[in-house]
């Protein structure tokens, strides 16, 4: 018997029976629509997670000398040529930077702490660090040369100082001997109260050079357009740049990597939760619509239909409503999708927000792969609910059916 | 007719007792494989959902406990503005009195001051910046969980010894065994400076304390900051986490007004609103489940029902009172709801108790997980709520998917119900 026409059998079978297909309906509307928005916000912290770290001044890879990452500091230096640019096809980089990054003390009037102090060009970092987006009390860096120093607000109140007063940063040399100098402040950064803002402070790459001694650089940082491309550029980077290591992401925060990895495994444990959910309702209504209609099999059979055409009748009504609720709950959750594309507002919670690794606006992202698979899953389900359905339908004698 | 309907009534009311219970009971076997599949589907969602919660409840148990095990405790007295400005000079006075004071009171475990500064640490020739914890070594392996995470000597004993992060000996090139100076300023403005040897390293694999903590015995920490009987803290672990709120409540009650008691919420911020916010989002999961159960449910009241029709016209022709009517089906729902939790709980209890005691490994990521205040395997906590819950949510939405259709027979017209196929 032609598939076509069993499909139309199967659909307006489904509409013999409006109520209790409308319900099943509802339910695998319900599931999918509600794995696609959960999925989304699931994917919106995963990437969350990995811009956090790629824009924390990780970048999407990294470039590094041998030891740097055991010992940060100055002796743990590259050269680099003002003319370098990296080996990579400038649309698939949003941009690249050359930093020196070194543990330094900061003294100011009365107050002692630890940063991270970098030396960086703030021209090359607007585009690709968190830098570029944050609002900056006072003044900003100028340029590569402006010698003086950006430090974060919690930083400055930490430290009893403000903009335009002096402090007294200390680091370790390339000779190894403690070298110090006074930095006026220029600007306070504000990134949310995060550790960051804490422990970071930014001057410009030479003026810092010009402290320590040395013309070197301790990293090379870039930012991709897609972090897809990261082994590619891994690769092109390591050829250029001989004898010094070149890191992915994943490798420099191995804990943001982590819990980037447990949200697929998340995502797929809800979809088999949910499928098996709708699995309970879906066998349910199929037995029903295959045991009311035992006199209908039966005279089918008689006039000639084959065994096969029962089988994929059965399967078809089947596969049909989960088609038919797939797209509509796809349609519905990517309509979710857009409807918080603004993102949802997590700043209630904004300290627990910064413990998990979140930022307090949570955009979903929709995957196209993850739709696919909640498709095929889905399919699946509609398949496999109907093996036993299909098989008592099979059963069905057309003498037995008639006699009834 | 008045004896008749007389008699229907009392026989419907009856019916609504013993015999209406005992007939509900068999209509919902005769159709077995539906009745299985919607409790089925019941079980499957009580017993999910109470594993989910079982799981939250232990995990947020875990995390707190690590928190607050680690360095913080469950409350810490403190100077009140310190915690905003931490200056070496906002100090608690008389601290001696006030630790045998605390250690008297009968929710205290352990309690033990701390003196806190910032320092500058060095050894050979580089120096780092760091955090520097006074402590008390013998009440401190009772109060924090850091000095069992040695990675190289031992903790502190006394006297000129010092305990760091191994990530910062390692940044000033320093091994168990070399010294170290630490420099840092008094509360009057003078140098405070301490020569003491590297006794031993720790990894907590919180980046934080790692690579910017090191402990030194109080005793040598307030010599060199010239605090006399003084502290910047007393930390508290009281008997169990729940008495904090109950026990902070009293120290602050009997403390002057220039000590403020923090508990573990405020001394670890975010830790309770991460649990909260995961808890909101647990909630949604659990709501949407529920709610695909509770279609599937409805469906199958709504079919059978239908299929019932020609009985409900006979039940209402012979003077069954619509009411009790749907009394009976309520009671079917009721049944099979608790068939569904029956299920559910006798799957879902046993398999806790079991994980409880044995845990779930997290595997790869536990390493990683230290940095969430997480353990390397999840233990499920089983208490009343983590059953009761999930049980009430399910007879709660069965009763609701049972009503809706129940409330159709109203409508029913016994003549036209009879005459249904």
């Amino acid at each position: 018997m032609p598939l076509k026409l069993l499909a139309q059998l199967g659909w307006r079978n489904l509409w013999r029976h409006r109520r209790r297909n409308l319900m099943l309906f509802s339910a695998i509307f319900v599931a999918v629509a509600g794995c696609v928005l959960i999925s989304a916000l699931i994917r919106g912290y995963q990437y969350d997670m990995m811009d956090d770290a790629v824009a924390n001044l990780t970048g999407n890879v990294k470039v590094l000398a041998p030891g740097y990452r055991a010992d940060p500091s100055i002796a743990r230096s590259f050269v680099l040529a003002e003319s370098f640019r990296p080996n990579i096809p400038a649309d698939e980089m949003i941009g690249w930077a050359r930093r020196v990054r070194v543990p330094a003390v900061v003294l100011s009037e009365r107050e002692t702490r630890g940063i991270t102090l970098l030396g960086i060009d703030p021209a090359d970092e607007r585009a690709i660090s968190f830098l570029g987006g944050v609002t900056i009390r006072g003044d900003a860096l100028t340029d590569a040369d402006d010698g003086r120093l950006l430090l974060g607000a919690e930083l400055a109140t930490q430290l009893n100082t403000a903009v335009g007063r002096r402090v007294v940063v200390m680091s370790q040399g390339a000779d190894g001997l403690n070298r110090e100098a006074g930095f006026r402040v220029a600007g306070l950064y504000d990134a949310s109260g995060t550790a960051l803002e804490k422990s970071y402070a930014f001057t410009g790459l030479h003026p810092l050079q010009k402290l320590l001694g040395t013309s070197a650089v301790t990293e090379v940082s870039v930012r991709l357009r897609d972090d897809g491309y990261s082994a590619a550029a891994n690769r092109s980077l390591a050829a250029e740049m001989a004898g010094l290591e070149v890191l992915p992401w994943r490798e420099l925060e191995p804990q943001a990597a982590a819990m980037f990895e447990f949200a697929d495994v998340a995502i797929l444990i809800w979809f088999v939760i949910l499928m098996l959910a709708l699995a309970f309702g879906l066998i349910n209504t199929l037995m029903t619509a295959v045991l009311e209609r035992v006199r209908e099999f039966g005279m089918l059979r008689a006039l000639g239909m084959r065994p096969g055409a029962v089988v994929v009748q059965v399967v078809m009504e089947s596969v049909l409503i989960v088609l038919t609720g797939l797209v509509c709950g796809i349609a519905m959750g990517v309509a979710l999708i857009a409807y918080f594309a603004g993102g949802i507002d997590l700043s209630r919670w904004a300290e627990g927000v910064e413990l998990a690794g979140l930022r307090s606006r949570l955009v979903p992202h929709l995957q196209l792969t993850d739709v696919a698979a909640m498709s095929v899953m889905a399919l699946a389900l509609g398949l496999l609910a109907s093996a036993y359905p299909a098989w008592r339908a099979v059963r069905i004698k057309p003498l037995d059916a008639l006699r009834r | 007719m008045n004896v008749a309907t007389a008699t229907a009534q009392s026989g419907a009311t009856r019916a609504s007792s013993g015999l209406g219970a005992r007939i509900a009971w068999r209509n919902l076997w005769r159709n077995r494989r539906r009745t299985w599949l919607s409790s089925g589907a019941i079980g499957f969602a009580v017993l999910l959902l109470l594993f989910a919660m079982a799981q939250q409840v232990g995990s947020y148990a875990t995390m707190i406990d690590n928190a607050t095990g680690l360095l913080d405790g469950h409350l810490q007295l403190q100077r009140r503005g310190f915690a905003d400005d931490p200056r070496i000079e906002s100090t608690l006075t008389h601290v001696t009195d006030r630790v045998v004071e605390l250690r008297g009171m009968p929710d205290v475990a352990v309690a033990a001051p701390r003196i806190s500064a910032f320092v500058l640490v060095s050894a050979a020739d580089r120096s780092f910046g760091a955090r520097l914890l006074g402590v008390d070594p013998s009440a401190e392996i009772d109060l924090s969980t850091l000095p069992a995470m040695v990675s190289d000597g031992r903790f502190l004993r006394n006297g000129a010894e010092v305990f760091a992060g191994a990530a910062l000996a390692r940044n000033i090139g320093a091994k168990v065994g070399d010294e170290v100076l630490i420099l840092g300023s008094t509360a009057q403005g003078g140098l405070a400076a301490l020569a003491m040897t590297l006794v031993g390293t720790f990894d907590s694999g919180i980046a934080e304390l790692d690579r910017g903590l090191i402990e030194v015995p109080i005793d040598s920490a307030a010599a060199a900051f010239e605090l006399d009987d003084a502290a910047h803290a007393i930390v508290v672990r009281a008997v169990s986490v729940q008495q904090t709120e109950a026990l902070s409540t009293r120290l602050r009650d009997a403390s002057p007004p220039d000590v403020v008691v923090l508990e573990w919420n405020e001394l670890v911020p975010g830790l309770q609103e991460a649990i909260e916010l995961d808890r909101v989002f647990g909630n949604i999961m659990y709501g949407v489940l529920a709610l695909i159960v509770t279609i599937t449910v409805f469906n199958t009241f709504v079919m059978t029902i239908f299929e019932r029709t020609r009985e409900f016209g006979m039940l209402l022709a012979v003077g069954m009172r619509p009411r009790a009517l749907i009394g009976m089906l309520q009671l079917e729902a009721i049944y099979l709801s608790l068939i569904g939790c029956a299920i559910g709980v006798a799957i879902g209890v046993p398999l806790v108790l079991w994980l409880e005691r044995t845990g779930i490994p997290l595997g790869e990521v536990s390493e990683m997980m230290r940095a969430f205040h997480m353990s390397d395997r999840i233990y499920p906590a089983l208490d009343v709520a983590v059953v009761v819950k999930p049980v009430l949510l399910m007879i709660f939405c069965t009763q609701l998917a049972g009503l809706l259709p129940a409330l159709r027979v109203r409508r029913l017209q016994p003549a036209e119900a009879l005459r249904a196929t």
